[in-house]
């Protein structure tokens, strides 16, 4: 009660002593280029002050705690900088950016739960920001994530370095977060990504390895973590609108449809702050005729952010995300002759999703020393299949919740101490998973130290207790260590442990179902217990004259007990079924390298990258299922005044292994023909801003060579594909 | 605006591209490179070396894009999916359907003698023995029903029509029809499936009034 009254007397205060209305205004450019940089974080160290450039560069504060104040500006590929500024809303100052030919220097906030630049993190660490999402016209972040090193999919299921295969839709072994917060559906326990509101993503951090020692279930093979765009000062108008067709099939056997197939959408957003209160508002939509017959998808959702300053240390931010999406039920192909027709059975069946996440956050500064935030989600899932005749074949509805208190403190130069709480509740009615609830609780803390400059280490533990009522109580204990040493100016040695779990979801607990194509049945398996994971690192990374950067990292994950389905006669149910087990004990080991090089002004990007991962059964010898053994990828990037265009290109080998039971059982037919992946992606575009019309316009051309390929067995990934965007602000 | 010269020209070739058997693609970076530079008229800063080793890696993806094939084909279904087809011909009406549960075909690599039926299941589903992934159609009797089974490549003994006549998974089968079994020619046909092999006219007669004899214990 009496901290509930000291919090209502610090909003009320905050209400009736307005704060004074400092501002600043200025534009952020390239130091070389002199150019605009769109999407930098401008913000006021040790508060909740802060904006981002918009398509000009410019950006705008009213609200600074006092009339001389110091921004730190940071952006992705440049180096970030403190700057002091004075109260003048009626001058513009020019900010200029030096460009770092490596993202040493680019701030992130996942690998601690704090602000530090990636150079400090002791793990391995990719980001993508907002301009490549929009450069490579991603309608969703998976179609982004596809260009980071070391990852990739199984349609829509991540992998991170090998440590997840493909687990037929229910759960996740890479930890999916929006703004810090999980987002994970609660009966699936699996990554929805059309959740993620794309064109509101500011930089998206993929922290690869064991995260569980800061954010617990799920984080066992890697984390993600999108955020959020801040709220712009001045009013924004952001429009975006694409349209795109597919080649037609390579091979007359696989054309199912006489016309054109295409895929369009539009987005338009607006963004301003009124005083002390900023909104951001959006809506989206996406239609998309499908390469395939019975693939299409029509979704459409909304965004909305409400962010409140009460005073320069205390913030509170609303944010909701919707979306309502219908699309085909293609499961898998008829043979490889109908390669683009679904198998017989799934034909116009489709999927109908209505999903919804709310997160309240509220962020308070006490000094300069001493900050937090407590952070609280509700994500809604609903989602039906249904025949052509509007049968009900499969319902599922959750509800997932989660709050999680944080404090940070700021001890002295050489020790920072972070701990937080979390709670969690999962509510599941489903036809598949029936009705049941789970609860999670969890402590974690963590010191960072720094012994000199140049050494520094970081210890951090979690514990976490979940239970899912009528099953026995789960307890998990996983630390974590990590050091980060630079020897001399421009290379940095790094290493960590740590250890990462993943409890099963309530739909591996409790999926019972006799809709599989076969007389075998799926029945619950309410013993499972949760999977476990060792991972170990050793990296560095080296910078070359100022404009190149070589980084290598060597990784080995010990899991065990992980969760995989298998097929047993049932004595007591008389028949054959599914049911998941703890089977498997996997040591996955390798290496993953990368050079990045930047010329001519840094006006010419090259980048390669290549990650072997050796992942095998421990108990069996054989490899993992569904994992490559060589991704490569390699990106060149050219940018000149106006005008900006590249090609990516990105090798994943044929993969090994695959679920030979589910061939069988489903059945797929050819469903063990796969090849290697061979994709390379162009684009071309313009920025007309500079002669006074502010349009970007691009052209992408996906898969140009038309090669075809799987990236999950039965389902043909999508051919040559052209994409024309146009997007602008005012 | 600064391009290149023949001194430029001539110190990388002497420096990068002494290997003969490179040089026709060396030719190629130099014209490429030098066109390049020249019409965006840019300063040249880097060193040949580095920029000579990106581009060689370039242009070997370059070819290996070039060389690779197309991905997959729908011509790679005729080659590949060992496996075999044929027609279930139903001799005799089909018994009540309360003791038609199931209807499958199995392709065993021995000969079931006296064998636990429980042990076949387990073979099943271990995948040492192939079976049809979903129930047979029961057309009218004296129809003919085709089929096709795709199965690992291997010496298969004894394929045979197997039904479920009562409610046990484990115990309730019985064979109803034996590929190349008859009266006149008691000993079954042996199927040999190899890579790339799919066999037709494999066909099954069915009776369920006069059964083959019973492999199972």
């Amino acid at each position: 009660m009496m901290k509930n009254s000291i919090f209502i007397a610090i909003i009320f205060s905050s209400l009736i002593f307005p704060q004074s209305k400092n501002s600043v205004r200025g534009k952020v450019i390239s130091f070389e280029e002199k150019s605009p940089i769109i999407g930098a974080s401008v913000f006021v160290p040790n508060t909740s002050i802060g904006t981002s450039t918009g398509i000009d560069g410019k950006f705008i504060i009213t609200n600074l705690p006092s009339a001389n104040a110091t921004l730190i500006i940071s952006a992705i590929g440049f180096k970030p900088i403190n700057v002091a500024v004075e109260s003048d809303s009626a001058i513009e100052m020019v900010i200029e950016l030096s460009s770092s030919p490596v993202q040493t220097q680019t701030v992130v906030v996942t690998a601690n739960k704090r602000q530090q630049t990636l150079e400090e993190v002791p793990v391995s660490m990719s980001i993508i920001d907002a301009k490549l999402i929009s450069s490579r016209t991603a309608i969703s972040v998976d179609d982004a994530l596809r260009y980071i090193p070391g990852v990739n999919f199984n349609q829509t299921q991540m992998n991170i370095r090998a440590s997840s295969g493909y687990s037929r839709g229910v759960g996740s072994r890479v930890l999916m977060l929006v703004d810090g917060m999980p987002l994970l559906a609660g009966d699936t326990g699996e990554i929805t990504f059309e959740s993620i509101p794309i064109f509101q993503i500011d930089r998206v951090e993929v922290l690869k390895g064991a995260g569980s020692a800061l954010y617990g279930s799920g984080a066992l093979g890697g984390v993600i973590n999108v955020l959020t765009k801040e709220i712009s000062e001045e009013p924004l108008f952001r429009w975006k609108t694409y349209s795109g067709m597919y080649s037609s099939p390579k091979f007359d056997e696989w054309k199912w449809s006489d016309k054109t197939r295409f895929t369009n959408g539009e987005y338009i957003g607006f963004e301003q702050k009124f005083d002390n209160i900023g909104i951001s508002t959006s809506l989206h939509r996406t239609f998309d005729d499908g390469y395939r017959e019975n693939d299409w998808l029509r979704r459409y959702s909304g965004f909305l952010k409400i962010k409140y300053d009460f005073s320069p240390t205390q913030a509170f931010t609303f944010t909701t995300t919707g979306f309502l999406q219908q699309r085909g039920d293609f499961l898998w192909w008829k043979n490889l002759t109908n390669a683009l027709r679904p198998a017989d059975g799934q034909r116009n069946a489709s999927v109908t999703s209505l999903r919804w996440n709310n997160t309240a956050h509220y962020t308070l500064y006490v000094n300069e020393n001493i900050f937090g935030d407590v952070k609280v989600v509700h994500f809604h899932s609903n989602w039906h299949r249904d025949s052509l005749n509007l049968k009900r074949m499969d319902e599922s509805s959750s509800d997932a919740f989660t709050v999680d208190a944080q404090g940070n403190l700021i001890v002295n130069k050489q020790n920072i101490l972070t701990v937080g709480i979390v709670g969690n509740r999962e509510e599941v009615q489903s036809m598949t998973f029936g009705t049941h609830v789970s609860n999670g609780f969890a402590l974690y803390l963590q010191d960072e130290f720094t012994f000199m400059q140049n050494f520094s280490a970081t210890a951090g533990v979690r514990y976490d207790v979940q239970q899912v009522k009528g099953l026995s109580q789960n307890e998990q204990i996983n630390p974590k260590f990590g050091m980060r040493y630079s020897p001399y100016e421009g290379s940095t040695l790094r290493a960590s442990v740590g250890r990462g779990f993943r409890a099963p979801s309530i739909g591996e607990l409790y999926v019972s179902t006799s809709n599989t194509g076969s007389s075998i049945v799926v029945v619950p398996s309410t013993y499972l217990k949760p999977e476990h994971s060792w991972s170990y690192e050793i990296g560095g990374t080296q910078l070359i004259s100022g404009e190149s950067m070589v980084d290598i990292a060597f990784f080995q994950s010990d899991l065990s007990d992980l969760i995989e389905p298998s097929v047993e006669l049932d004595q007591t149910l008389n028949a054959a079924v599914v049911r998941f087990r703890n089977i498997t004990q996997a040591r996955i080991q390798g290496f993953e390298t990368g050079y990045h090089s930047q010329w001519f002004d840094r006006a010419l990007s090259f980048e390669v990258n290549y990650n072997y991962n050796w992942a095998v059964n421990r108990e069996t010898g054989s490899f993992l299922k569904y994992r490559p053994r060589h991704i490569a990828m390699t990106n060149i990037s050219y940018e000149q005044a106006m005008f900006n265009g590249g090609i990516d290109f990105r090798f994943i080998s044929r993969v090994e292994e695959i679920d030979d039971n589910l061939i069988k059982l489903a059945p797929i037919n050819n469903g063990e023909q796969r090849v290697p992946i061979y994709i390379v992606d162009v684009r071309i575009a313009a920025n007309l801003t500079e002669i006074g019309y502010p349009i970007n316009a691009s052209l992408n051309i996906h898969n140009l060579l038309h090669y075809n390929y799987v990236e999950l067995i039965g389902n043909i990934a999508p051919p040559r594909q052209f994409v024309v965007t146009l997007e602008g602000s005012l | 605006m600064k391009v290149l010269n023949r001194s430029h020209l001539k110190n990388t070739q002497s420096m990068s591209f002494r290997d003969t058997k490179h040089r026709e693609i060396s030719i190629l970076f130099l014209i490429i490179k030098t066109r390049f530079l020249t019409s965006f008229g840019m300063t040249i800063k880097f060193t040949f070396e580095i920029v000579s080793d990106i581009c060689y890696f370039i242009i070997f993806i370059f070819l290996v894009l070039v060389g690779c094939d197309k991905g997959l084909t729908p011509v790679s279904n005729t080659v590949i999916s060992p496996g075999f087809s044929g027609t279930i011909t139903y001799k005799s009406p089909f018994p009540p359907t309360d003791s038609l549960i199931d209807l499958r075909i199995v392709a065993v690599p021995y000969y079931p003698v006296d064998t636990l039926f429980q042990d076949i299941l387990l073979k099943v589903f271990s995948g040492e023995i192939a079976y049809s992934p979903n129930k047979l159609s029961t057309l009218d009797s004296g129809a003919t029903a085709s089929y096709e089974m795709l199965v690992t490549p291997k010496t298969y003994y004894y394929i045979a029509v197997v039904q479920q006549y009562g409610p046990s998974t484990f115990s309730q089968w019985r064979v109803v029809g034996v590929y190349g079994y008859s009266l006149a020619s008691p000993t079954p046909k042996t199927v040999i499936v190899t890579d790339n092999k799919f066999i037709s006219g494999i066909n099954i007669d069915v009776d369920f009034y006069n059964l083959p004899p019973q492999p199972f214990k």
